[in-house]
């Protein structure tokens, strides 16, 4: 096999299993099935798994706490609803991811696309409800005010910006760039073909390129 | 068709390492030879980069207890009597087996543990295979209202078990204020192993880095101004273990505070990250902690399938080489994982030696006596807990990458 066959079978291997590897696929598959039968510890500890990630997504998507809240549990509640329909082709991280992006881009249909405010705002959560990247900046807050105002200003913009994308080229941005997905992974949680996720993908980009200008000259 | 814009277009896929090899070594050629192309992609990274650093949002803690109230609602789930406790007994349960690695944290052993000794359950927890949920399980009886029904893996559960019967509030995990966080170790000696990446991407590596913690259930220190002590937090079950610190905008620290089982298991997944970002160093300050480290690494399996990163680990652990020969080595720096940044001779340092610290590692203080007491069931009573550190240090490779894009290899971009 060619290295680049062999790449292309391992990136869909592992589209397949998830970030996390065959190990937590097989966890997530056995968890799955004792869901199916109703078992209400195995269907906690997938929600303790896997909720601040879709949180997060979420939250990237609506830029609200509470919607985010709210759409994340119903994520978690339409997975389990649906989980007949999960037939294990994709990761069951993939398949969730699908719910939520599914049931947040709906949600935001319905409320005619609110503008989004800043993410890190006031409303926004801080301290130990942040996870180590706003760790860093407080950190960076005692050590070097001006540099941690700065970097919070920052965050702010980018926030900012990435709310004023299109819809399409937003969860395209926020699957690769905070949730790490690979090109495979995220064309299955939207159901497009891999060249849309590479053009959006591309075009999301530059399109905050052109919103930053000022942060991202080399 | 315009050339030059379709190659823009490739730009992100590129950077992605999503191009096939064939079609990445055309546009790393062309943007060897085109500024504006790599100006271009410099401009791409930044914007990756930017939208990578935001901060991380997280459900708030009553989270998965609204989930499974409201799937119980619904009907969604098998209907036990319905009283919070119980629910509260399987969150917990879930909990635990998030984190159990990190509770294993408390957890002694010794080299060579016996049968029985609670060091062996430690260890066969670390190194049991994925826990068989399924297999014969399906037609067991529905759980019990206790923690226990939680069957996740045998080796979890006789931990959780041990761990719970001294531990009240997270046995029950009424609805209360959560206890204070109790200090379980502190680690003020040189770390034992020490791990030093240079990152084509920063903010990339950090979400990598961070997985691997969350992975081997080892959870952010809620209180960053104490960042050397390991705590136990009795409401959420977790043991956090690590801190972080930005020293400069191009660099990042982590300290790491576990059993030499996690942080040989941390080392087998920073290796990984490694191959896959660039090049560092690994090695430990005392030599009869590295040995031990080294040894449990070497008992691990290989790799897990990392997507092609296999090729770039480090050869003596991915071939089970013995490295006997390095514990004599009174100096760290070795650098294990050959790559691109080590071809540009920027791939590792000399460190200085430490001097070797007369005690041992972390001890765990006295005043948690409760888990104390949970703990010292799988101490031996002659030895204190002992814990290891470990230092990880992320820095920007910026000047290899963002000033010579071409001849930098994206991260997760197939190789030549």
């Amino acid at each position: 096999m060619s290295e680049s066959a062999s790449n292309t079978a391992s990136r869909r291997a592992a589209v397949r299993t998830g970030p996390a590897g065959p190990e937590a696929a097989a966890q997530d598959a056995a968890l799955v099935a004792r869901c199916r039968g109703g078992d209400t510890a195995a269907f906690a500890v997938l929600v303790a798994k896997y909720q601040d990630r879709i949180f997060n997504v979420i939250y990237r998507m609506t830029g609200n706490r509470s919607d985010a809240e709210e759409l994340s549990q119903e994520t978690f509640l339409r997975a389990l609803q649906k989980l007949s329909q999960f037939a294990g082709r994709s990761g069951f991280y993939t398949w969730l991811f699908r719910v939520a992006v599914n049931l947040t881009l709906s949600h935001r249909r319905r409320r005619g696309r609110a503008a989004m405010r800043s993410l890190n705002g006031p409303s926004g959560p801080a301290g130990e409800d942040c996870e180590p990247a706003a760790a860093l900046l407080a950190d960076h807050r005692e050590a070097e005010p001006h540099a941690a105002a700065d970097a919070e200003e920052t965050n702010r913009r980018v926030a900012e910006a990435l709310g004023e994308l299109e819809e399409e080229f937003r969860v395209v941005v926020i699957l690769r760039d905070i949730e790490d997905m690979d090109y495979e992974a995220i064309g299955q949680v939207l159901d497009v073909p891999i060249g849309t996720v590479k053009s959006r993908l591309h075009r999301g980009r530059q399109a905050l390129r052109r919103m930053l200008p000022d942060l991202v000259e080399p | 068709m315009n050339e030059p814009d379709d190659k823009t277009r490739q730009l992100s896929a590129y950077l992605d390492g999503e191009l096939p090899d064939d079609e990445a070594s055309r546009l790393r050629a062309a943007i060897e030879s085109d500024p504006q192309l790599a100006t271009e992609l410099q401009r791409l990274q930044a914007v990756r980069r930017l939208i990578g650093n935001l901060p991380r949002q997280r459900a708030g803690g009553d989270f998965a207890a609204s989930v499974v109230r409201r799937a119980e609602q619904a009907g969604l789930l098998r209907a036990r009597g319905g009283r919070w406790r119980r629910w509260a007994g399987y969150l917990a349960a879930a909990a635990v087996f998030l984190v159990v690695a990190g509770v294993s944290a408390l957890i002694i052993f010794t080299s060579r543990p016996g049968p029985g000794d609670g060091r062996q359950v430690a260890m066969d927890y670390a190194n049991q295979e994925p826990p068989q949920l399924a297999a014969g399980r399906e037609a067991e009886p529905p759980l019990g209202a206790s923690a226990e029904g939680l069957d996740a893996a045998g080796a979890v559960n006789k931990l959780e078990a041990e761990i719970t019967a001294a531990e009240p509030v997270a046995a029950t995990a009424r609805e209360e204020a959560p206890g204070p966080r109790r200090p379980v170790a502190s680690a003020d000696e040189p770390p034992a192993w020490n791990e030093v990446i240079y990152a084509d991407d920063l903010a990339a590596t950090q979400r990598r880095v961070e997985h691997a913690f969350a992975s081997n259930s080892i959870a952010l220190l809620g209180d960053r101004r104490s960042g050397r002590t390991a705590r136990y937090n009795p409401a959420a079950r977790t043991t956090e273990a690590y801190s972080v610190r930005r020293v400069r905008t191009n660099q990042v620290m982590y300290t790491v505070i576990a059993t030499p089982s996690q942080v040989a298991q941390l080392a087998i997944d920073l290796a990984a990250i490694r191959g896959g970002e660039g090049t560092g160093q690994a090695g430990a300050d005392r030599p009869a902690e590295r040995v031990a480290l080294r040894s449990l690494v070497r008992r691990r399996p290989p790799f897990a399938e990392e997507d092609g990163k296999l090729a770039a680990a480090p050869s003596a652990l991915r071939d089970g080489k013995p490295e006997t020969a390095d514990a004599d080595r009174p100096a760290v720096g070795r650098c294990l994982v050959p790559g691109p940044l080590e071809q540009r001779g920027l791939a590792y340092s000399k460190a200085p030696v430490p001097p070797e610290p007369s005690a041992g590692v972390a001890t765990m203080p006295a005043a948690d006596r409760s888990t104390t007491d949970a703990l010292r069931r799988h101490a031996p009573r002659t030895q204190p807990v002992r814990f290891v550190t470990m230092q990880i240090t992320l820095n920007q490779a910026a000047a290899a990458t963002d000033t010579a894009p071409a001849t930098s290899t994206p991260p997760g971009a197939p190789t030549d």
